[in-house]
């Protein structure tokens, strides 16, 4: 049954473009098209939560940038869900995939194919910019405005004492120096408070955003405050914490389950000592996989406004940059310290932990291996200089070893050693931000293999031949024990290069960006990267007119697949979108074109001469679209209308067949009642035809409903919050020589949502998936969830 | 019989959940900054818990300072300032009308600070024995139990600026920038002077001398803001 429900889900994305799915059988839809300011909530359901995802996070850019932003996705029972922000998102369309570490550490993407080249996308309408709502009067409590304060004695207090009734405190958010510390902050009453641990010195920045419960913005409010050192006094104690509890049970084709998880937190401070810890325990730990269950403890003195030590232990993610570590969980230690103008870093422990692979024999006595996943270790070593707070100069050394004797039943073990350094640089004021990076990864991809001497590797690998560095590598190598000398070791470095400039002047936000990494590189910091890449970014974001008028501008142009001639790929992509955003009385309005080419260079010529292996890649992707979104007045009902066409066209110049066209169009209408009650309908028809002469046709329709209802103050502060969303899908597919095939897909969702201001949130949550297979059957799946959570 | 305990079970604990509740009070305030023994206990309840910072007041909080302590509180709806000085008593009262909250902090014993720069609603200080009735300004209150050194027995308002109504039952007074009214009970009539120096009682911040500065920043948009550094010598 669920092998024709994967067929289902792979022949629906193929030919829609607008779910997916991968082998570990994850089902994700892009999101109906968003109005600016408002979250894109992306949705992953897990089909088999018990069996495939250990970490899962959401990339995403603005249209034309070359770096995705990487936000982690929650984990909330069988759906995985992030928030993308979009208040930022001027260029009328967001980017994005999602990459999660399977249950023994492989990496998976959403899409499955060229994630980052090929990625979901969002279009964002341009909201029309909320007039000053004066009701609405935020007071800064503390700090006030410019206020300086000692590092040890931050509070930030605002209160909302008119207009609070329009405004949803669970929606709203406060930023800390653009770091999203809602969660460690209590909104209730009107008021927010929030006690952070002891703060750098100098200049931090507060932004609070209210939205109302139609997750509208409804206003910001910034300001700045100095901290400064505290000269004496006895040291005072602060401490925040958490608690999750979380159960959901479910039917599955038929299967059911039950899934437990919990966790907690306590973050705080005694004196100059800041402390935070973590425990999550899950049901689904077990040997056979990655650790679920996480244990985090983390320390660090201050010894002075600039100097200070730290330890951290159990599960932790390390940042160091994009080519050297980031988004990989290791469990072990960090440690390091912050001396005045120098600091450390260092790391020691496990990427991942072994699991046992397995052997099967059928009837037949045919063997099948299973690999298992051995343990890595890793260890890293930083050393780095700052120079005042605009220069910032690191050197990295990363070394990770899998343990060929931790399993039976594995594959070839891997090493890799990656030296490196990167620099950040800031001046006028953050004006000017200079990013870059260069690394070199040498690699074992067979660690276990019996150890030679230089001379026989050099029978092996003939690029070592006379070179004198590489017998030099090779000893070094050899006395450090970073790398094993067996047959797999490769001493030819292979290298990953990244620059990136912001400048921000005359309105303009500009990056220039030139990256190169190698396809041979190894990262064991970062899985998630994008390799055998090279080539040149650039955007631009200008604001005109008192920021009423964005336009955005970008040009592409980079080769990939260049790890191999024959297979190099060269893109071009430029683009650029206009968008309006007026005041309430009229409606706002993007405009968006690009275009994307690719051409590997390979003719009919090279295909036909014996290189059966190549493909010929010749292809111009042409995308227009056009959203507005306006706010009508129905008496007491506040309606905000969307409306949004796009439209692709693929010429596939090589071969014809592969020509496509895909145009969507999508209605949304969200309403305000006069009593608290919101409303989300929207209907999206898109159309996609594949081929030249024969062609196939997909027409997708989709309904889209959430139903929300919001009490406040039933017994002082609280709020319940029922919701009902109900999703219908209908897939017409045309085949040429097969007919049309129909498929209906039914999702049912309703709970409710009870939080307090003492006792914490209380969430039950009810799904239904009713759908049809390829062969006709119905399908029905079932969820209950329940959820408590409490701040404190 | 096992499921209907659980039900009767589960029922009071919704019964005692709603209870708590409904009992909640309004907010009024915020601590900014409570320095050693200071203790926050609700109307009614006489086991205060250590105050500390990002604690809400609510109405009929009191708040008790020890020995070389102090508070900072901040009210929600203008951002009117009380700092209450060491072994000080004090009752906060509010109530909500509209956007704005009518204040009252009454003074037991002890001395408070009051800044009010932009307010809303009415602002009382209230002693055993006269109330001081505020339209923007800053003073300083002192209720003495019993006297002590050259302050005798009563309550001192003490003016830093703009115009506060001292009253009691037998007469009221104005009192103005760099003048002292003292009143020694309910039915005595209030006196003002002009302030003694040494009669002020102190405040941690507010001895401290300040110093400022201006720095002239431009943003993205070439748009110039000016920004006020304050800095405190040591």
């Amino acid at each position: 049954m669920r092998i024709c429900r994967l067929y289902l889900f792979l022949f629906a994305a193929s030919i829609s473009g607008t779910a997916s799915i991968h082998a570990a059988l994850l089902e994700h839809e892009a999101p109906p098209d968003v109005i600016r300011s408002e979250k894109a909530l992306i949705e992953v359901t897990s089909f088999e939560p018990g069996d495939a995802i250990y970490d899962m996070r959401v990339f995403y850019r603005h249209l034309g940038e070359e770096r995705y932003r990487s936000i982690p996705m929650k984990c909330e029972g069988y759906i995985y869900t992030a928030e993308i922000p979009t208040s930022d998102a001027t260029s009328g369309r967001i980017e994005y995939y999602i990459a999660y570490e399977g249950r023994l550490g492989s990496i998976g993407t959403l899409p499955e194919v060229d994630p980052q080249r090929d990625p979901y996308t969002i279009r964002i309408a341009p909201a029309q910019i909320a007039e000053e709502t004066t009701d609405i009067e935020v007071v800064i409590l503390s700090p006030q405005p410019e206020d300086i304060v000692p590092d040890d004695e931050v509070l930030i207090a605002a209160s909302v004492i008119g207009g609070e009734s329009k405004i949803d405190f669970s929606l709203s958010k406060l930023y800390l120096d653009e770091v999203d510390v809602t969660g460690a902050s209590d909104f209730s009453e009107g008021l927010l408070t929030y006690v952070p641990p002891r703060m750098q010195v100098g200049r931090h920045i507060i932004q609070l955003q209210l939205y109302d419960d139609a997750g509208e913005l409804l206003t910001t409010e910034e300001w700045a405050f100095r901290v400064m050192q505290k000269d004496v006094g006895a040291p005072g104690f602060n401490i925040r914490g958490s608690l999750v509890v979380d159960n959901r049970n479910q039917t599955f084709s038929g299967d059911k389950d039950n899934y437990f998880l919990s966790s907690g937190h306590l973050a705080g401070n005694y004196g100059k000592l800041d402390f935070y810890t973590k425990l999550l325990l899950s049901s689904e730990e077990s040997k056979d996989r990655q650790p679920a269950n996480r244990y985090t403890g983390e320390l660090r003195y201050h010894l002075t406004n600039r100097s200070s030590i730290y330890l951290n232990g159990g599960d932790f993610i390390p940042y160091y940059n994009p080519l050297a570590f980031q988004d990989k969980r290791v469990r072990g230690v960090q440690g390091g310290f912050l001396l005045g103008f120098f600091t450390l870093d260092f790391i020691l422990g496990y990427n991942n932990r072994a699991v046992e692979g397995s052997i099967e024999v059928d009837d037949e006595g045919e063997t099948t291996q299973n690999y298992g996943t051995y343990a890595e270790k890793i260890m890293a070593i930083r050393p780095g200089f700052r120079f005042g707070d605009n220069v910032r100069w690191n050197l990295n050394l990363i070394n990770s070893k899998e343990d060929p004797g931790s399993i039976d039943y594995g594959s070839s073990a891997k090493e890799a050693f990656i030296i490196g350094s990167d620099l950040f640089m800031n001046f006028d004021r953050r004006r000017i931000l200079l990013e870059a990076s260069l690394q070199a990864s040498v690699k074992n991809t067979d660690a276990g293999a019996p150890e030679i001497e230089f001379e026989e590797l050099k029978e092996v690998d003939s690029t070592i031949v006379d070179n004198a560095l590489a017998e030099k590598a090779f000893d070094f190598f050899t006395k450090t024990g970073f790398l094993t000398p067996t047959t797999g070791l490769s001493l030819l470095p292979s290298m990953a290069f990244q620059v990136d400039l912001q400048l921000k002047y005359f309105n303009n936000n500009m990056r220039l960006t030139y990256l190169n990494i190698n396809s041979e590189f190894e990262n064991p910091g970062n899985p998630y990267l994008l390799k055998d890449i090279a080539g040149f970014y650039f955007t631009d974001a200008i604001r005109l007119f008192r920021n009423s008028l964005f336009l955005n501008l970008y040009f592409k142009k980079y080769v990939d697949n260049f790890g191999e001639e024959a297979f190099k790929t060269n893109n071009l992509q430029y683009g650029t979108t206009l968008s309006f955003f007026p005041l309430r009385s009229l409606p706002s309005l993007t405009l968006g074109y690009d275009k994307y080419s690719r051409d590997n260079g390979v003719t009919t010529a090279d295909t036909a001469s014996g290189g059966g292996y190549l493909y010929i890649e010749d292809n111009d992707t042409r995308r227009l679209s056009v959203a507005t979104a306006y706010d009508i007045e129905f008496g007491k009902f506040s309606n905000k209308l969307l409306l949004s066409y796009a439209d692709y066209r693929r010429e596939d110049i090589a071969t014809p067949e592969g020509n496509s066209e895909f145009n969507t169009f999508t209605v949304g209408l969200r309403t305000k009642f006069p009593f608290p009650l919101v409303t989300r309908l929207s209907y999206m028809q898109s159309g996609t035809s594949y081929g030249d002469t024969s062609t196939t046709v997909t027409d997708v329709n989709r309904f889209n409903m959430r139903l929300e209802y919001r009490l406040k103050d039933l017994f002082g502060g609280d709020m319940l919050r029922p919701f009902v969303n109900l999703s219908l899908q209908n897939i017409d597919y045309d085949i040429p020589e097969s007919g049309i095939t129909k498929t209906d897909r039914f999702h049912f969702a309703a709970g409710l949502i009870y939080r307090t201001p003492s006792f914490g949130t209380l969430t039950f949550r009810y799904d239904h998936i009713k759908y049809d297979d390829m062969e006709g059957d119905n399908i029905n799946d079932r969820i209950l969830h329940a959820r408590y959570e409490i701040h404190f | 019989m096992k499921n209907r305990k659980a039900n009767y079970r589960m029922i009071i604990l919704v019964t005692l959940f709603i209870g708590v509740q409904s009992l909640q009070a309004e907010t009024l305030a915020v601590i900014l900054k409570a320095e050693g023994k200071v203790t926050v206990s609700s109307s009614g309840d006489n086991n205060g818990e250590q105050a500390k910072r990002g604690h809400r007041i609510q109405e009929g909080d009191q708040i008790v300072t020890g020995e070389n302590s102090f508070a900072a509180l901040r009210f929600i709806d203008d951002a009117s300032l009380v700092r209450i000085g060491a072994n000080s008593t004090c009752i906060i009262n509010g109530r909500r009308e509209g956007n704005q909250i009518a204040k009252n902090v009454f003074v037991e014993a002890g001395s408070i600070l009051s800044r009010i720069t932009q307010q809303k609603g009415k602002f009382q200080v209230a002693t055993p024995t006269s109330v001081a009735s505020v339209k923007g300004t800053e003073f300083i209150t002192l209720h003495m139990q019993r006297a002590m050194r050259m302050l005798r027995e009563g309550t001192y308002f003490f003016g830093n600026d703009g115009l506060v109504d001292i009253s009691n039952d037998v007469g009221s007074v104005d009192l103005t920038p760099g003048f002292t009214v003292y009143v020694g009970g309910k039915n005595v009539e209030p006196i003002k002077y002009e302030t003694k120096i040494e009669e002020i009682p102190t405040f941690e911040e507010l001895d401290e001398e300040m110093d400022e500065f201006e720095m002239e920043f431009e943003d993205d948009s070439g748009q110039k803001k000016t920004v006020k550094f304050k800095i405190k010598k040591k």
